[in-house]
């Protein structure tokens, strides 16, 4: 007798049909079966196949269908039945797996199991607290706008003269939002120190030059290098800062999305470049102290120059800028999201309403002027 | 012959006076050039912009114009300073006086009792400040560790949750009640004690003995604790600096805390100056308050008053 077993079955169940004598066990799955069908006297099934009126057509030597299940749901039985085709299921098949499934649900929902395993693996752990107390906006903020001529240079040729343009700034900025896409996703996120071996939205100017000149293996690495055409050495006057979400962060969704905010080019641009830079922000960067002192820069008597220019060149009464009121709203805010006693939209929200509200006090010197679009 | 103008010693008067003038001349110097010098010129600065880098620049009531309308964080900050104020003030005063009552009778181990009281106030300072974070930890600090034993509760995260951090800062003022207990002891210990008996003999029990007795001949002690608490609260700033930087929000941004960032962190002194003497207004207006209500309540020795 010519047995089509239509689905994957137990092996030991097809065992069990090989051993009797004169059984033909033909072993297809739900694709395939049907080209078995004409001459089959005897079928299992189990719930993918469905036995229809037209397939026990196709079946004129069938007398027999085994369900592997409790349910015939899958077969028509009023056409098996007219068809004189018996109908077989194994009602007490799997009964008692299914009772201990459920107990077990039952136990994984009364203590939470499920729960509590996506929020380790979340890296949640079981520290009710929120917050990113992590997260500190490396804001040793000195910023100065970078400049993407010259292949990066501040300085023309002759290291005579540096111009600082906030078209070029806002350039820049964009760059580093668009940096964004090269980021890996929270779950993957790791410090941004340069031992870490992973970038993410770290938009130190240091970090990413040492970056591009490939000193480091990063996994990622997008822009020229803005290395000096002539020396090779990166030429800036200035650090900028950047954010690094570190690993073991309490809610990294969250902070997830309170960067993306913050290197929105808005964000950006009133952060660092309306609230903070024009006017010239005062800071130890302006004494020449500062440039001997940090290895980096070759030219640190021409910086310092340099500084002292663009101060000048701001028709303004010199003004320190609003960046710590800035840098204080945005924790005041944030630390409420971060307690949880706020929605991260509405804290969002409230940082940018103060943010407006300081870049309209920084007065921007109007021949520099505002680069359009994000004033 | 010439005319050789004397010098006419001066009278003992007037000598005594020059001494006097000498006397004091170093604090009336000291004064001058670092007090009352910097009070007008806080003044003054307080009708100016002045952020340093340039002279100030006159701008009127400006200052205080946007102090009372356009600045939330002036409101908030007065409403930590007051809640801080009205809670921790008079608290502070009930523990203090309960305490010395305590330790005005004959306990054993007196004087350590009274030393050990008396410790924490004077010590002071930014260590305080880390020892109360530690304390207040809301996994491992002792104070959620006691909740979680005793009661099996699971204490709020202290200086991080809004609600709390205030609180916080108001638990950890009580441990100062050392000094205010010292001096009303000294004052418990100034009352007769013929009154106490002369209550005695007249049927009086404790509680009337402490409030007719006690309480009155206190008075002038607890009206010194009260203003000094008064002024005390709303000049609280290194705490709530060291420990919570402002706290989550809003939620512990003290006066003096404010005051010092405008001044020393987003640098608009002018601002800061009209903070400062809006600060001075309140404060002085409180105490002028508490001592115009004085009489109503306080009972020097030698006047009578009431029935």
């Amino acid at each position: 007798m010519k047995i089509l077993v239509a689905e994957p079955m137990s092996p030991a169940a097809i065992e069990l049909l090989r051993r009797q004598p004169g059984f033909e066990v033909i072993e297809s799955n739900p694709k395939e079966y049907e080209q078995h069908l004409g001459d089959c006297e005897a079928m299992l099934v189990r719930s993918a196949v469905k036995v229809k009126a037209d397939t026990l057509a196709k079946a004129p030597r069938l007398r027999v269908i085994g369900r592997a299940g409790v349910g015939v749901d899958n077969v028509e039985v009023p056409a098996a039945t007219a068809a004189g085709v018996i109908v077989m299921n194994a009602p007490l098949g799997n009964i008692i797996s299914a009772a201990e499934h459920t107990i077990g649900m039952i136990f994984a929902s009364a203590r939470h199991i499920p729960q509590a395993h996506a929020k380790l693996t979340k890296g949640e752990g079981v520290d009710k607290q929120w917050g990113t107390e992590n997260i500190q906006p490396s804001f040793d903020f000195k910023f100065y706008p970078f400049v993407w001529q010259n292949g990066g240079d501040l300085f023309n040729k002759d290291y005579t003269e540096c111009i600082l343009n906030q078209e070029k700034a806002v350039q820049a900025f964009e760059f580093i939002y668009a940096l964004r896409q090269y980021a890996p996703a929270p779950e993957e996120a790791q410090s941004g120190s340069p031992q870490s071996g992973k970038l993410m939205m770290w938009g130190d100017w240091e970090l990413m030059n040492t970056l591009f000149v490939g000193q480091l293996p990063f996994e990622y690495s997008v822009a020229p290098p803005p290395a000096s055409p002539n020396t090779g050495e990166i030429m800036f006057c200035g650090d900028a800062p950047g954010w690094a979400m570190p690993k073991g962060v309490k809610h990294p969704t969250e902070s997830w999305e309170w960067m993306k905010f913050l290197f929105t080019p808005e964000s950006l641009f009133r952060l660092f470049v309306a609230i903070a830079a024009p006017p010239p922000r005062i800071s130890m960067l302006q004494t020449d102290e500062y440039f001997k002192k940090h290895p980096k820069y070759p030219n640190p008597e021409l910086c310092f120059e340099i500084t002292q220019m663009r101060m000048k060149a701001f028709k303004n009464t010199p003004k320190i800028s609003n960046y710590e009121e800035a840098k204080t709203a945005m924790g005041e805010e944030m630390s409420l999201v971060w307690a949880g006693t706020m929605g991260l939209k509405e804290g969002i929200d409230k940082v940018t309403a103060k943010w407006t509200e300081l870049v309209k006090e920084a007065v921007i010197d109007p021949d520099v002027g505002c680069a359009g679009k994000f004033c | 012959m010439s005319v050789i103008a004397r010098w006419r010693k001066p009278s003992l008067a007037r000598q005594e006076a020059i001494f006097g003038f000498i006397f004091i001349g170093p604090w009336i110097i000291g004064f001058l050039a670092l007090q009352l010098g910097p009070m007008i010129t806080s003044l003054v600065l307080s009708f100016t912009e002045y952020q340093i880098v340039a002279a100030p620049k006159f701008v009127g009531i400006d200052n205080y114009a946007k102090l009372f309308t356009a600045d939330p964080s002036f409101l908030d900050a007065l409403k930590v300073t007051f809640t801080y104020g009205l809670v921790a003030t008079p608290a502070g005063l009930v523990l203090g006086l309960l305490i010395a009552i305590l330790l005005n009778q004959n306990v054993p181990g007196l004087m350590v009792w009274r030393t050990v009281y008396y410790l924490p106030a004077v010590v002071s300072g930014v260590a305080v400040g880390m020892l109360w974070v530690w304390i207040f930890h809301s996994e491992f600090g002792l104070i959620n560790l006691a909740l979680r034993i005793i009661l099996g509760i699971q204490g709020p995260a202290w200086l991080a949750h809004p609600s709390w951090a205030l609180w916080a800062l108001i638990i950890m003022s009580f441990w100062g009640v050392g000094g205010s207990m010292v001096v009303n002891l000294a004052g418990l210990q100034g009352i007769p004690t013929e009154l106490y008996e002369a209550a005695s003999i007249d049927g009086a029990t404790w509680w009337h003995k402490f409030w007719r007795v006690t309480l009155p001949m206190l008075s002038p002690v607890l009206f010194f604790n009260l203003v000094m608490g008064v002024i005390g609260s709303f000049q609280y700033f290194t705490n709530a600096y060291v420990m919570t930087g402002g706290g989550p929000g809003r939620s512990t941004l003290f006066y003096n805390l404010y005051l010092y960032k405008n001044a020393f962190q987003y640098f608009k002194m002018g601002y800061a100056s009209a903070l400062a003497w809006v600060l001075f207004l309140i404060i002085m207006l409180l105490t002028v308050l508490i001592f115009r209500s004085s009489p109503l309540w306080v009972h020097y020795e030698g006047s009578v008053k009431g029935r």
